[in-house]
């Protein structure tokens, strides 16, 4: 099964453009011709293409939560390796290190699943509707 | 001693367990029975279920017990293992859900095409749920020497014989009902002490560790120290001793008078019941500042704690998705967006929960010095309330937290042996109720035997090997086999090979003790560190290299796992 198909667009229907799902902005412009779920289930690439561009689309909701949660989590402990000084600080009685591991660094995990939810459910809403446009 | 407060806490739950589940929603975890409870269990309810099954012994006492002991770095436990559910989210939730698969063999099976694959990973799924287990088992033993007086193996029987018992008997079976009933009960078990203990005892900062009065030996202890300690005694207390003390070579009887000592490594000192612990200067040698530090110590060691800290966390954030009796949970979801919306909601009722394991760390370290002295920090939830007071309120908080934690025991083990067993009967003996039964049984009294033989190691830290061996076999096959249509048979079966026997390895050579100096401890201690990224790079080379064994749908299998199911519906 070829993974890198020709042009996505079908030789036999010219005005059948490449589609795109994408989080975040709406879609520049409609394509004319609106995609029928049948043609997922068809083996040319044309229905691949779309599978890929809905996989992409989602895969990009992930990288948009997970690498500001890695970012969040990766930075404290080089910091605190660097700076001698955070990894001793307190903050009122507490070291600091209690009020991060112990709590603040949780809120912004649930936020960020939140966002994950919501983003997702977009994704999928745009694709649905796409499909369903008639 | 024994406590009646704390076994009073300990029938309580059982009785309630007992209660709640034959009231309860009777939802059973055969396949079957979870497609009609598809579309009945609301995500709350799901998320709650999710999180009880999943706070173990290790979230109830071994998170608090490693930061007493090790310092706050330890804490990345935690945080790891709520944030595993973000990756869980993130990455394989919905997919999963929709692909319909109900275990990890299942998914192997079902997305390479090959029964060897299913069979190795039965083996993986045995091996973590091995490791899992062992850790609740010595949680059961150290609770029931704290609270209840007698020798550990008491306690680890004990749990064996009831979870084992029940399971083979088709009774407790990871009921819905019951295991998110177990979530609140756990959190309000852990949170009530710890707030009560921080706001109505007075205690001082942690700055002014010095000069504190003493914690009470609540049973006769002797206490060896390893390594040579400096120890404030409070007041005159008399003991029985062998080795140095002060400079001299003691053995036998003496009182030792209230003001500084020096104790030579390898001493033994013998305190009667009711006798007031010294204060350590440097408990485990960790001053305030090291205590304090973020950067996690493995064994209370400055060994490279950097690379320590990111293995730990590599673990926790790529192991939970990997854990066996975590996943299955997710098919009484109806659909894929719902899988999503109950993941979010276990991120916060986890993150609820890990706030209070860290005030217990910070409490114990302030009140409870004298488990420094007895080597047994993953007591400290247990053992708090009686060390801090005295009285009604005290005897009400030491039933909650030893009532909570018998909870976390019954709600893991039970959700693991029922994982194990359903692995083993169906892929090594055969279908059918004789043959779980008889899995059951079998699983279930092997580990309660190696639950005898890890006394004593810390419960977080083998709970932390069950994540870093799932991180580095089931994270990459589900990671791959979701979201890289490339992945061959043979490149999974590598990696899962490779990357679950070296983390393997490494634990079990730990285990046993090898290593525990330098980078060799890093390596072997949070073996994740490289066999997570071995595991990834064995099954993308080797589906490179194998580009033949190829599964032949695999579109329509991608299908199966990211089409919304609205328009699966439609289409199909």
């Amino acid at each position: 099964m070829s993974r890198t198909g020709p042009d996505p667009e079908r030789p036999t229907d010219p005005a059948t453009q490449r589609v795109a799902v994408r989080s975040g902005s709406p879609l520049p412009h409609r394509p004319r011709a609106v995609p029928d779920p049948e043609d997922l289930y068809q083996p040319d690439p044309y229905g691949q293409n779309l599978l890929r561009s809905l996989m992409r689309a989602q895969l990009g909701v992930t990288i948009a939560v997970l690498l500001p949660a890695a970012a969040l989590v990766a930075t404290y402990p080089v910091l605190s390796s660097l700076l001698p000084g955070l990894a001793s600080a307190s903050m009122g009685p507490l070291p600091l290190s209690v009020v991060i591991l112990g709590f603040a660094i949780y809120p912004p995990l649930v936020g960020l699943a939140l966002l994950y939810v919501r983003r997702a459910r977009r994704v999928e809403d745009r694709f649905v509707d796409l499909l369903h446009e008639q | 001693m024994t406590d009646p407060a704390a076994i009073g806490g300990v029938v309580a739950v059982a009785v309630a367990t007992i209660a709640v589940g034959s009231r309860g929603l009777r939802i059973s975890r055969t396949p079957a029975d979870f497609l009609v409870a598809a579309r009945q269990v609301p995500p709350g309810l799901n998320a709650a279920a999710i999180s009880g099954e999943y706070l173990s012994a290790a979230s109830f006492l071994g998170v608090a017990g490693l930061a007493l002991a090790d310092g706050v770095g330890a804490l990345w436990y935690a945080v790891g293992y709520a944030a595993g559910y973000l990756v869980l989210l993130a990455v394989v939730a919905a997919p999963l859900r929709r692909f319909g698969a109900y275990t990890i063999p299942d998914f192997a099976e079902g997305r390479l095409d090959s029964p060897l694959l299913r069979r190795v990973a039965t083996v993986l799924v045995v091996l973590i749920c091995a490791f899992y287990l062992l850790p609740q088992m010595e949680g059961a033993g150290e609770t029931l020497q704290a609270v209840g007086g007698g020798p550990y193996w008491v306690g680890v029987v004990t749990l064996g014989v009831l979870v084992t018992g029940a399971i083979a008997s088709g009774g407790m079976k990871g009921i819905t009902f019951v295991q998110s009933f177990l979530y609140w009960l756990k959190l309000l078990a852990i949170a009530v002490p710890a707030l009560s203990l921080a706001l109505i005892f007075h205690h001082p900062p942690v700055a002014h560790l010095d000069g504190r009065a003493p914690a009470t030996f609540a049973q006769a202890t002797t206490v060896e120290f390893p390594h040579a300690e400096d120890v404030q005694v409070s007041s005159a207390v008399e003991v029985r001793i062998a080795g140095g003390l002060d400079g001299a070579e003691v053995d036998g009887y003496l009182v030792l008078a209230p003001g500084p000592h020096q104790i030579a490594a390898a001493t033994r000192i013998a305190f009667p019941a009711g006798s007031p612990a010294p204060a350590v200067a440097g408990p485990r040698a960790l001053s305030a500042a090291q205590w304090a530090s973020p950067l996690l110590r493995l064994g209370g060691r400055s060994d490279h704690p950097l690379a320590a800290t990111y293995g730990v966390i590599l673990a926790t954030f790529l192991g939970a998705l990997g854990l066996p009796h975590i996943l299955v949970r997710f098919y009484t979801n109806p659909d894929g967006q719902a899988a999503r919306r109950t993941t979010s909601l276990v991120i916060l009722l986890l993150s609820v929960f890990y706030v209070w394991p860290a005030v217990f760390a910070v409490l114990g370290r302030l009140e409870a010095p004298s488990l420094y002295l007895t080597g047994r920090t993953d007591t400290v939830v247990l053992v708090l309330p009686r060390l801090v007071g005295a009285g009604v309120g005290e005897r009400i908080l030491t039933a909650l937290t030893a009532g909570g934690a018998f909870a976390a025991f019954l709600s893991t083990s039970s959700g693991l042996l029922i994982a194990m067993s359903g692995a083993v009967s169906h892929d090594i003996l055969g279908r059918g109720v004789v043959a779980f039964r008889w899995a059951a049984i079998g699983t279930g009294t092997a580990t309660t035997l190696a639950g005898l033989a890890v006394a004593g190691t810390s419960i977080n830290v083998l709970v932390g090997w069950a994540f870093a061996i799932a991180a580095s076999s089931f994270c990459p096959l589900l990671v791959l086999g979701i979201w890289w249509p490339g992945l061959t048979r043979r490149g999974a079966l590598a990696g899962l090979i490779i990357g679950g026997g070296a983390s393997s390895a490494a634990v079990v050579t730990s285990l046993a003790g090898i290593g525990e100096r330098g980078w060799w401890a890093v390596l072997l201690q949070v073996p994740a560190l490289w066999t997570v990224p071995l595991a990834f790079a064995t099954m993308v080379v080797g589906s490179r290299a194998t580009k033949g064994s190829l599964p032949h749908d695999v579109m329509r299998k991608m299908l199966v796992l990211h089409l919304p199911e609205e328009v699966s519906r439609r289409a199909g």
